[in-house]
């Protein structure tokens, strides 16, 4: 046993702790210098298991570690949120004083005062707890190269949250950069339980470092769940596309009765504000013990629910996933699921927030919203029970996070060209980056792309002799403002006349409501009185009824896993007497499905057309997931419109999509002459169709932010973001117009593939539809599948009609409307 | 297409642009000359080449018609002055004969000395000629009898059709007493406007004019 070891064990003994198999892994490989991956789930003891081996070591090399002071600093611990810092600085702090080890441990985010962060540059801590975008800000620092040469250790907690986003890849860039400051530097990451545990790995420690100097320690301490849906009394009662499951209530109630806590997580943050209304309304006892928590509420009151959850003051907490990570609230019993999680692994990850005491089962509670998400909680006990679980992919070539990354390090200590290259793409990310794609980063970054007219006047990374950096101090300000990958829409704060801050909320909710209008945020009526400047001022209402904010934010689609559990499900349900209490309550929906039209066995693809007031509707049921069916939708769409002119419009959700047009499309005759799901020329087709450029144009919104083409504003400063919005759109058909060859654009298209489309499920998925049979139904009205599709008001837009015709059109129509109107 | 107001001929232009007949006069609005530029030099890496389309229009507008003279009715220049002047003092130049005016709008900031410079009369709120009045912005009173063309607002038109589809494109926009000229420069966005029931409005869509209403 080493030193180090010895003062541990004996630290251990004294608290009667013995350590885990897992920890004791991690000791003896962190001693052997590896690098690796540590997955074990939350509240097992991860934080200790990464840091005992640091401080052994610490103990092993300094036998005066007790009185030994300026040790600089050793370990960068790098956390997805800032919440998560304080506890684990606690828990840290803790054991070093306990230790007798001197050590400080340090927060830098973008929580800490200026003042703070300029003492901690005089004099690092020798442990920094940071997030991606904090240590860039450090890199736009000068002579910030010399804060890392005492380096030991690299840590990366909740890693599988970073991975497969830009934050992700800016703690990439980060590690390879401390790598290359300091070569002997170890890098570790914990990470909860995904279908990619390997690779995650790879992606963490970068592409210089060989098999045998990395390892994957996994706990076997496996965690007990049992899924359980709330199933209504009918199924009738459930609104076919309703997003609330609110009507479910009386029945999600005892449940939470019974419980000492519970945490309720919803999908939206205007769902948790729905249910505490509701709640509050029909059990007006829950005041005081229930609490929200979400994204868009002040720091301080989500604070102050993490710190009543802890002392179990709190019997219910309705949340988004602003609970799904972080420290572990012992008290919590109980875990209900509103609505489809979308996901296996996130279903998993929630349910583990409940049942922390050693050997307790966690119970989570699922509640379907639509009659259809019944089968969902099937699927979801059988993924779990099989323990499938999705990968999280990691993204490549970002070249906009890649040109931001560049330029901050322009304003820090500026860099050489050539040694950079070699660095940067020992990454996973930018491995592939060819040296065309480096000097062209390099051009837009110092000349702004081609350059054409003498009279040019760009100005950002200059090059000096060997050297790029920035000189304009206005840029180099402009740029430590914009650091960060997460482009948000702009938001408001919501304060009470007399200041106190509330939270914050959309632009768009706001902007079309009038004085004295009353709303419910965070719990509260609140009467509107004004907009001053980016705050919305506020008084208490105590008017009842008022509207519920809407924040907008992604749709997260089905997983390819999930949807394959759904598509059995049916099957099941087809053959199956006794397919379990969430079918049998579904049958009288699927009696009505098959009476109007049919439910498609594994070897069949159904196919509905219906005709209404608002046009011809076909619509078409892969059962793959809202993305897969955007891009299917597309597809479709093009190929029609390149045998025929005309206009769709299409809409999607996980289950099927639906191309509808004004004039009829005869599907079976199009089905016999041409193989519309075809995978030949895929790629060019989706390419070809419209919607692949206005997701793009989307895409670009984030991009031109991250590689700094729009500048979100000064904070405070009143920068509307509609203006925003319509320039990256400007920017986007200017640039197109006029610099196709441009790699941003070009990384918009790749991004909507990937990411929008998921280009490689859609090949499978038509593939597989090419050997079933295609079943087509007319029906007289929409069908329980269809419905939900039928009244999504989100749509999309695919022509093959000539601009000029389609305005003709549309004019007509119009004067017919005006007519008809008249005539009333 | 042409439209008569006041016992005047005006041409709409597919540049987003009028030709007033009987005064053989250009209106222009809202070119943002500079803007491209003004980005730039903040490390905002906007295309170039799209600097030049603005004068490609210009021109192609010039050799088309016997222009006596142009009415810029604001926002000729977008904030401070930079290299894209001299761009447009050599455009300038190649038209001597024509008379330019200015109608100053809000991004028009710099000293005006600098427009007399190159023989382009500046006006400060409003200019008259004939029956009409022209501003930057569109007027909120208006006195009898009064024909406002202006800019500033960058109008847009989205149309509706059957089976929720939807359609945007830059318009011009006549009412009563006030017309609004789409935006001209190649660099600019645009935003919905309220038509009422008797208003005109015509669409430029890709390169050709459709009468909406």
């Amino acid at each position: 046993m080493t030193p180090g070891e010895k003062v541990i064990a004996s630290w251990l003994k004294s608290k009667s702790w013995k350590l885990a198999d897992f920890q004791q892994e991690t000791i003896a490989a962190y001693l052997e210098g590896k690098s690796g991956l540590l997955n074990a789930p939350t509240g097992s003891g991860k934080t200790y298991g990464v840091f005992l081996p640091v401080l052994i070591d610490y103990i092993n090399h300094n036998p005066d570690y007790k009185t030994k002071k300026g040790s600089r600093l050793q370990v960068l611990w790098i956390t997805p949120l800032r919440a998560l810092t304080k506890d684990l600085r606690r828990n840290l702090q803790k054991a070093c004083d306990e230790l007798e080890i001197p050590w400080q441990i340090g927060i830098r985010t973008g929580d800490v005062s200026a003042k703070e962060k300029a003492a901690q540059k005089k004099a690092m801590p020798e442990v920094l707890l940071i997030t991606p975008e904090s240590l860039h800000l450090l890199f736009a620092t000068k002579n910030n190269t010399d804060l890392f040469k005492n380096l030991k250790v690299l840590i990366a907690d909740e890693w599988h949250e970073l991975l497969g986003t830009k934050r992700g890849v800016q703690t990439e860039l980060a590690f390879c950069r401390l790598r290359h400051i300091q070569p002997t530097v170890r890098t570790w990451g914990m990470s909860a339980t995904i279908g990619n545990l390997a690779q995650a790995l790879q992606v963490l420690t970068g592409m210089n470092i060989t098999k045998e100097q990395t390892v994957i320690i996994r706990s076997t301490i496996q965690k007990k769940i049992k899924v359980e849906s709330i199933l209504p009394d009918k199924v009738e009662k459930l609104p076919w596309a309703g997003y609330l499951g609110i009507n479910l209530l009386d029945k999600v109630m005892p449940v939470v009765m019974a419980s000492t806590t519970t945490l309720l997580f919803t999908n939206t943050r205007s769902q948790t504000e729905i249910w505490y209304r509701f709640i509050l309304e029909k059990y007006p006892d829950m005041a005081g013990i229930m609490a929200l928590h979400h994204g868009s509420l002040d720091r301080e009151l989500r604070d102050w629910v993490e710190e009543n959850l802890h002392l179990e003051k709190l019997k219910l907490v309705i949340c988004t996933s602003s609970l799904d990570l972080g420290v572990d609230f012992h008290p919590v019993e109980t875990v209900i699921q509103v609505g489809s999680p979308k996901s296996i692994s996130r279903f998993l990850q929630r349910a583990g927030r409940s049942g922390h005491k050693p050997g307790a089962t966690s119970k989570i509670y699922f509640v379907p919203t639509h009659s259809l998400e019944l089968i969902e909680g099937v699927s979801l006990r059988e993924g779990i029970q099989k323990n499938i679980l999705e990968d999280r992919v990691p993204l490549v070539q970002c070249f906009d996070v890649l040109a931001q990354y560049l330029v901050t390090l322009a304003v820090g200590d500026g860099f050489e060209q050539e040694e950079l290259a070699h660095e940067i793409k020992s990454t996973f990310c930018f491995q592939y980056m060819t040296m065309d794609e480096w000097q062209w980063v390099l051009g837009f970054i110092t000349t702004g792309g081609p350059s054409l007219l003498a009279y040019d006047e760009f100005k950002r990374v200059e090059i000096e002799g060997d050297k790029f950096t920035v000189n304009n101090r206005k840029v180099a300000m402009r740029h430590r403002l914009s650091i960060g990958t997460i482009v948000s829409d702009a938001v408001l704060q919501v304060k009470y006349m007399g200041g106190k801050f509330l939270g914050t909320i959309e632009e768009d909710f706001i902007s079309w409501m009038k004085p004295g209008v009353v709303f419910f945020f965070a719990g509260l009526n609140l009467e509107f009185v004004r907009v001053r400047e980016m705050t919305v001022q506020v008084r208490k209402s105590k008017q009842k009824s008022g509207l519920i904010p809407r924040w907008m934010g992604g749709r997260v689609p089905l997983s390819s896993e999930l949807s394959r559990f759904i598509r059995e499900r049916l099957n099941d349900a087809l053959t199956n007497d006794s397919p379990g209490p969430e079918m049998e309550k579904l049958q009288p929906i699927l009696k009505l499905q098959s009476e109007r039209s049919a439910i498609p066995n594994e070897n069949e693809f159904l196919i509905e057309r219906c005709h209404t007031k608002d046009g011809f509707h076909l619509f078409f049921f892969p059962f793959e997931g809202r993305l897969v069916h955007e891009g299917m939708a597309s597809l479709l769409a093009y190929r029609i419109s390149k045998i025929q002119p005309i206009t769709f419009s299409m809409a999607m959700n996980d289950y099927g999509f639906e191309l509808l047009s004004d004039t009829e499309i005869n599907i079976q005759e199009l089905l016999a002459a041409h193989d519309l799901f075809s995978t030949i020329h895929l790629l060019d087709d989706i390419q070809r169709s419209v919607n692949s450029t206005e997701m793009a144009r989307r895409k670009f919104r984030e991009i031109s932010t991250i590689a700094g083409l729009l500048f979100q504003g000064y904070p405070g400063k009143f920068v509307k973001t509609k203006h925003l919005q319509a320039s990256s759109s400007l920017l986007f058909d200017v640039i197109s117009t006029h610099d196709p060859k441009n790699m941003l654009i070009k990384q918009a298209y790749q991004e909507a593939l990937d990411q929008q489309l998921e280009e490689t499920r859609l090949r499978k998925a038509l593939e597989r539809i090419h050997r079933q049979r295609i079943l087509i139904k007319q029906t007289p009205s929409p069908t329980p599948f269809a419905f939900p599709i039928l009244v999504d008001r989100l749509r999309e837009q695919l022509s093959s009609e000539k601009l000029e015709d389609r305005v003709n059109k549309m004019i007509k129509q119009f004067e017919k409307e005006d007519a008809a109107q008249a005539k009333r | 297409m042409q439209l008569r107001l006041k016992d005047n001929t005006f041409t709409l232009l597919e540049q987003k642009a009028i030709w007033w007949e009987e005064e053989r006069t250009l209106l222009i609005s809202d070119l943002h000359i500079g803007k491209i530029t003004h980005f730039r030099k903040a490390g905002i890496a906007v295309p170039q080449q799209a600097i030049e389309e603005n004068f490609e229009k210009l021109d192609a507008m010039m050799n088309s018609h016997d222009v006596k003279c142009i009415i810029f009715v604001g926002d000729l220049f977008h904030s401070d002055i930079n290299s894209e002047w001299d761009r447009f003092c050599a455009w300038r130049n190649q038209y001597r004969e024509v008379d330019m005016i200015l109608v100053l709008g809000n991004h028009d900031e710099f000293p005006i000395e600098k427009y007399e410079e190159i023989c382009i009369a500046v006006y400060d709120k409003e200019l008259r000629v004939g029956a009409f009045t022209f501003a930057h912005h569109p007027k909120p009173i208006l006195e009898q009898d009064e024909y406002v063309i202006s800019g500033h607002v960058h109008p847009v038109v989205k149309l509706q059709g059957l089976a929720n589809q939807r359609l945007k494109f830059p318009c011009f926009y006549f009412g009563e007493q006030q017309a609004i000229l789409p935006s001209f420069g190649e660099f600019t966005g645009g935003y919905n406007i309220e038509v009422l029931d008797n208003d005109q409005v015509i669409a430029v869509v890709e390169d050709k004019l459709i009468r909406i209403q």
